[in-house]
């Protein structure tokens, strides 16, 4: 009766802990700041790794870096196809209308570019500075997540600052929301 | 109560110890930082079936939560690289420099009725990660990168039916070839995610303590 009514009391006492405070590490370089910067596109390519990278490009926006989009900008002009189809059906009692308008736009953004062009085009457009973003899981117990926001210098690929931050997550929270925590906890101690 | 006891101690036992990551480096800080092209992880069977390799056709036609992927490389490269990147390396990563423009198509289609549909395709081609090791230095070289990471999870047998897995990761000079430093990390193999996830912070883990301590968060390695 005793050792079950510590085992509860323990198992209480567990769910109350609380979870240890981020680790927010920031680094700054030697380099000279930049203005102009682009963010690589995460290798994931997921629709969460996306969400991401707009994420960290609305917070340096906002902080005053010019942010190139790869994934917004043509990299060559772009073709544009319009359809437009009109259906007049007069074989019932009643006429009907119809329409489909069909768009199609073919041609590479700057993103889909093969990696001498990109350089090329990074340095026509005066950016001179490289943004990476990065996420991961740490196995263990409790469970960690580390996200990472790193700004280099194109020319000679020079630290200008990069912010680290570790969170204690919980397993019942979805991956996606713990990176995106971990990447606002990193935006924000980049911040101070 | 003592059962308790003993039971706590039977729980804490089921946790397998931290990994040790063995680490290789040169004094000095000549290879410390700078731009790297750092590879997509490979994994090896050594003596083992192959397919343990291809952690997806491990679980194929078994009902799971979350399907496992199909290369090691998903949990073993995002952990590194940050690790890496926060050691002062500066990646470009091999499988995501295209070599050809891809070409892409988006589409837009709105109905009579007012509902739209859209689509966006893009086509793959082959990447630095495609090519052959003499061709992945000329690129490298082309790009003024002074190094290529390569990362390899191994899995051997263990003994008893069990499998371990190491992970090994080097940094080679671009031209010279010669390994500048290696980190490697080991342990039975208890779980296809778990194990990858734990070597990769072990490797990352020991990269920075040789190269980068203050940067270090946590246990020691």
């Amino acid at each position: 009766m005793r050792a079950a009514a510590l085992g509860a009391l323990l198992a209480t006492a567990a769910c109350g802990v609380d979870k240890m405070p981020p680790i927010v590490m920031l680094r700054r370089g030697a380099a000279a700041p930049v203005k102009r910067v682009a963010i690589l596109p995460a290798e994931c390519g997921t629709a969460v790794c996306k969400g991401i990278d707009a994420i960290v490009a609305a917070d340096l926006a906002f902080r005053g870096y010019d942010v190139v989009e790869l994934d917004r900008l043509a990299a060559i002009e772009r073709a544009r196809t319009e359809v437009q189809v009109s259906v007049q059906d007069t074989s019932g009692p009643t006429m009907t209308n119809g329409s489909t308008r069909t768009v199609t736009v073919t041609g590479a953004m700057l993103s889909d570019v093969d990696v001498w062009t990109l350089r090329a085009e990074l340095a026509a457009m005066g950016v001179d500075g490289l943004v990476r973003v990065r996420t991961a899981e740490l196995e263990g117990w409790p469970e960690r997540v580390e996200a990472m926001v790193r700004v280099t210098r194109t020319a000679d690929a020079s630290l200008v600052w990069s912010t680290l931050c570790e969170l204690e997550v919980s397993v019942l929270d979805l991956a996606d929301e713990n990176a995106e925590r971990a990447v606002r906890c990193a935006l924000a101690g980049g911040a101070r | 109560m003592r059962g308790l006891a003993v039971f706590a101690l039977a729980l804490a036992a089921c946790v397998q110890a931290a990994p040790h990551a063995i680490v290789q480096v040169p004094p000095g800080d000549e290879y410390a930082a700078g731009a790297v092209l750092v590879m997509p992880t490979t994994c090896v069977p050594d003596g083992v079936m192959p397919e343990l390799c291809s952690p997806v056709t491990l679980t194929a036609g078994q009902p799971t939560l979350t399907p496992l992927p199909a290369s090691y490389a998903v949990y073993v490269d995002p952990t590194l690289r940050l690790k890496l990147e926060f050691a002062g390396y500066t990646l470009a990563e091999g499988a995501a420099m295209r070599l050809e423009t891809g070409a892409r198509t988006d589409g837009q289609t709105v109905y009579g009725d007012g509902a739209s549909s859209s689509s966006t395709a893009v086509t793959t081609g082959p990447t630095v990660a495609d090519l052959p090791p003499g061709d992945v230095r000329a690129v490298a070289r082309s790009l003024g990168l002074g190094g290529i990471v390569t990362s390899t999870f191994t899995i051997s047998p263990a003994g008893f039916g069990e499998i371990r897995a190491d992970l090994v990761v080097t940094l080679w000079d671009v031209d010279s070839s010669a390994s500048r430093w290696i980190v490697r990390c080991g342990e039975r193999m208890y779980g296809y995610r778990e194990t990858p996830l734990r070597l990769a912070n072990c490797v990352g883990n020991g990269v920075l303590a040789a190269l980068a301590p203050g940067n270090l968060i946590g246990e020691a390695l």
